[in-house]
């Protein structure tokens, strides 16, 4: 990685039930432009604690998140970047069961001064993108595993973020879904030279990544890029 | 899409829910407006009975607490009377009493020169004659307890005859039994008793002259001068009832918030997941906030105008059962469903921002995780 890390994670520290359970241990992770990178390691090593604390969405009991070289810190500082710059996938969709895949990826437009016209149009585009151009008036209970979490990747992407972070993306579908969506993931991150996190238990999906960073016991024992070690 | 429509769709999503909280504020609206209209209703029925039967100012004691409960010496309308500018002065008692089915009646005894008599809207029968214990009843009272021109009642525990029906425009009138003073105040141990006296001034004199005159009789006499409205704005029987209706309104509108506050906060409960998926695509707390909270004003709205609508239509309905509409009148105005109007959507505004703030307060991984 070279230049100004788009992302960076420095001395991050998580703890739970009291700081009995220590989910994070002073990891350092830089994330830069375009780049892929897996996070890997067993349940409870952290992964998506990490994906929490790099998102905004959790906070570090100590250590600082910077964002293209300025600290984040306050509430509002990362909802306007999880609005502009920042898009997530879930192992689970979440999308809301009343809404349709169009109206549930116009959910992202809605918070951002975009008019009305504008959010149906970037919304059907998105959904278009991601295979769904035929299924936008559909609820999510109308709709298979794979497809709901293409609208979810939809919705994430449909701001065009600079970093997407996806939280075991295919682990709630078949492996053919799997498959599908894992693909569109890569597609989306060469086509828009996004930067994508994948957090994974698969290896091989994993190995697709340009980079491949593992956690143990919440603390980074390896970091691989493009085919050489880094750590 | 837009947050009325997203707020509406969260609320659709729960429409039993949704539906039952609308009917618990209509309630609440309903039950303030009808209160509300009540208290009016008794002080208008008693202002425009007065009216109706020929008072221009009201002369009562100065320390009367209520109109109808006041007691003043009859002489001094002979004082009043001699007074310059003075057309005619007439002595009018009230007293409650209780039929033989423990009816709550009100009597009025009208002295002989009272423009009362003059003005008796009569349906049937004639007017009492001064000199007996006759007396005239109104046409709501009459149907009440089958009443007729012709026939007796029992009233302070003598018989009096019947011998008109009457058919006065306001409830207090038209559930009023009227006989002659004379025979009131023996009949109810008020000899040589008034409750007020009504004046009637001599129409040539200007505003000017008149208000002089009031003046001078508050000043010379131990009474207060006032006009129909004012003597209701000095009742305290009607500043007491208005209170009531106050509070209980009150009460009824907080209930309703409270029910409210209940369903929005179950309703965040359960969809705290979808909350922090909000957070996650980029929501600010403020929008999430805003969200909930349109959510809240949604359901009171919704809750106000049902309110409002079941509020005129239980007043159109107590106005006419003949055992309410005959003594009370249910006649709801705007000044009626402004009140519980303004208290409601706040009260909706602030229920549902409790539930919103708890909403915000948790990270969003917080919510995320939460089952």
């Amino acid at each position: 990685m070279t230049g100004e890390p788009l992302l960076a994670l420095a001395g991050i520290r998580r703890s739970f039930d009291g700081g009995r359970i220590v989910a994070l241990d002073g990891v350092d992770l830089s994330i830069g432009r375009g780049e892929s990178v897996a996070v890997v390691g067993r349940s409870g090593s952290g992964k998506s604690c990490l994906v929490g604390i790099a998102t905004g969405l959790d906070r570090p009991d100590a250590g600082d998140v910077i964002w293209q070289g300025r600290k984040v810190t306050s509430r509002r500082e990362w909802a306007e970047l999880r609005r502009r710059s920042i898009g997530i996938v879930f192992q689970e969709f979440h999308l809301l069961p009343t809404l349709t895949a169009q109206q549930n990826v116009e959910l992202a437009l809605m918070n951002g001064g975009t008019g009305q016209a504008e959010q149906r149009r970037a919304a059907a585009a998105a959904l278009e993108r991601v295979g769904l151009a035929g299924r936008r008036d559909n609820l999510p209970a109308e709709m298979s595993g794979g497809e709901r979490q293409r609208v979810a990747i939809a919705r994430a992407l449909v701001r065009d973020p600079l970093i997407l972070f996806a939280d075991e993306p295919t682990g709630n579908l078949d492996s053919a879904n799997a498959e599908n969506i894992a693909g569109l993931l890569f597609d989306l991150q060469r086509e828009r030279g996004v930067s994508l996190v994948l957090v994974t238990h698969d290896d091989e999906l994993a190995a697709r990544c340009g980079r491949v960073v593992r956690l143990s016991d919440g603390r980074v024992v390896e970091d691989r890029g493009e085919g050489e070690n880094a750590t | 899409m837009t947050m009325a429509g997203l707020a509406f769709s969260n609320l659709a999503r729960r429409a039993a829910r949704t539906l039952l909280t609308v009917l618990g504020i209509a309630l609440a609206v309903g039950t303030a407006v009808a209160l509300l209209a009540l208290a009016r209703g008794v002080a208008e029925s008693v202002g425009r009975g007065l009216d109706e039967t020929g008072a221009e100012f009201v002369v009562a004691p100065k320390n009367a607490t209520g109109v109808l409960s006041s007691r003043l010496p009859e002489n001094v309308g002979v004082a009043i009377a001699a007074m310059d500018g003075v057309e005619s002065v007439s002595g009018e008692l009230y007293a409650f009493t209780v039929a033989a089915d423990n009816e709550s009646i009100l009597v009025a005894g009208w002295s002989r020169d009272s423009a009362g008599w003059k003005g008796a809207p009569l349906l049937s029968g004639r007017l009492p004659d001064p000199d007996r214990r006759e007396i005239m009843v109104g046409d709501a009272l009459a149907e009440g307890l089958g009443l007729a021109a012709g026939g007796e009642i029992d009233l302070f525990d003598e018989t009096f005859e019947i011998v008109g029906v009457t058919g006065y425009a306001t409830a207090m009138n038209r559930g009023m039994v009227v006989m002659p003073l004379a025979a009131l105040q023996e009949a109810a141990l008020r000899e040589g008793q008034v409750s007020f006296f009504t004046v009637r001034l001599k129409p040539e004199l200007d505003d000017a002259a008149r208000d002089e005159l009031r003046a001078a009789i508050a000043r010379d006499l131990p009474v207060i001068v006032s006009d129909t409205q004012e003597v209701l704005d000095r009742d305290m029987n009607y500043e007491i009832l208005q209170a009531i209706s106050s509070a209980v309104s009150l009460v009824a509108l907080v209930s309703g918030a409270v029910s409210l506050l209940a369903t929005l906060l179950i309703s965040v409960q359960e969809r705290t997941r979808e909350i922090g998926m909000m957070a996650a695509v980029g929501w600010s707390d403020g929008r999430i906030v805003a969200l909930i909270v349109m959510e809240g004003v949604l359901i009171g709205s919704a809750g106000c105008v049902l309110g409002v609508v079941l509020g005129v239509a239980a007043s159109a309905l107590f106005d006419a059962l003949p055992a309410i509409g005959g003594f009370i009148s249910f006649t709801p105005k705007a000044a009626d469903m402004v009140l519980p109007l303004l208290f409601a959507l706040p009260l909706c505004a602030a229920g549902a921002a409790y539930p919103a703030w708890r909403a915000v307060r948790l990270m969003p991984a917080d919510a995320l995780r939460r089952a």
